[in-house]
């Protein structure tokens, strides 16, 4: 209960003082550079701060930014976005590992079968084998769990000529 | 021997790209079903030849009397070369021949000669329109779900992918597949 409360994006007072202590600091720190920038040398030479970087770096530090955001977000990340697609003859374009276990809309009234595999010399007499035939063993679970469709049956559904056309 | 070819679908669209394409589906005695998506070009394929061509011949004057420096033609050269080998490698046409208990003949038309693939019978489960990413578009694509036996594993084989038709021509291949199939 207490995780599911952290995780809301509700104003809360400590968010609250983050957020104000963030805003003094950044307007600060940017006045801050502005000055530095924009006030020739002879001015703090005056005052008596010899020890500054140099100007250049106010304009060079925020182009390289810019620019490895621009590479990256324009050329880097769709690359590996198009690398990592399926081509159109791989088989991830219609189905992936999620669509492994049969009877998916149906779980067993008794939990007792504890052997897995069966071991009996004729399958026709196979206790488990009747067991797990019988439709009336099984009851629905309440919300059925997200399966795969047949991509065959999606096609026939939505592309046959109907009938009545 | 001639066959009776029945027309039984004849449309002009365009597709993917923009370009103009026709499809064309006929009836073999009732047997076989062909499938042809062909780019209806405006015949100006002579037109680049003759640029081509053109272009080669200034080229190869202007290096026998030094009007431009080696640099230039060898580059014009490339550039030619890179030209022709688009220009041969163009897709004319695109075919599928469907007959029934043989199986499908898949058939792309180049300028220059074709390439075929051939899948059989027994080895088709289905034919269902797959919709498939590419290149940041979705598109739909008329595929053969085949069981390949000798690996156990279902493979996916992808029609009408140089010639790219759009869905409504699509579902009517799929509709006449159907027909053939049931």
């Amino acid at each position: 209960m207490p995780n599911m409360a952290e995780h809301t994006p509700a104003p809360t007072p400590s968010r609250a003082v983050y957020g104000f202590a963030m805003y003094l600091s950044f307007r600060t720190f940017f006045v801050l550079y502005v000055i530095w920038a924009v006030i020739p040398e002879s001015w703090f030479k005056y005052v008596g701060i010899t020890c500054l970087p140099q100007r250049y770096w106010a304009i060079a530090v925020p182009i390289y930014i810019i620019t490895a955001i621009l590479l990256f977000g324009f050329i880097i990340y769709p690359s590996i976005n198009l690398c990592m697609t399926p081509n159109f003859n791989d088989f991830r374009t219609v189905t992936d590992e999620s669509v492994k276990n049969k009877n998916h809309n149906q779980s067993l009234i008794t939990s007792e079968i504890n052997c897995n595999k069966c071991i009996c010399m004729n399958k026709l007499k196979c206790g488990q084998e009747q067991y797990l035939k019988k439709s009336t063993n099984f009851k629905a679970k309440c919300i059925p769990s997200a399966e795969d469709l047949d991509i065959t049956e999606v096609s026939r559904i939505l592309y046959s000529k109907l009938k009545s056309q | 021997m001639c066959s009776n070819a029945k027309c039984v679908y004849y449309n002009q669209s365009r597709n993917l790209s923009g370009n103009s394409i026709l499809l064309k589906i006929t009836e073999h005695d009732n047997k076989a079903l062909e499938i042809i998506v062909n780019y209806v070009t405006e015949n100006s394929l002579h037109r680049k030849w003759i640029l081509l061509l053109l272009v080669i011949f200034l080229n190869v004057y202007s290096l026998m009397y030094e009007i431009l420096s080696t640099n230039y033609c060898v580059v014009i050269y490339v550039i030619v070369l890179f030209i022709i080998y688009n220009i041969v490698f163009t897709v004319r046409q695109e075919r599928v021949l469907i007959v029934e208990p043989v199986g499908y003949q898949i058939e792309v038309h180049y300028v220059f000669g074709k390439s075929t693939n051939f899948i059989a019978w027994e080895n088709i489960k289905s034919v269902f329109i797959n919709e498939v990413v590419s290149k940041q578009r979705v598109i739909f694509i008329i595929t053969i779900l085949t069981k390949d036996t000798a690996k156990d594993a279902s493979a996916i084989i992808p029609l009408f992918t140089r010639t790219m038709p759009r869905l409504t021509c699509l579902e009517a291949i799929y509709q006449h597949i159907q027909h053939c199939h049931s």
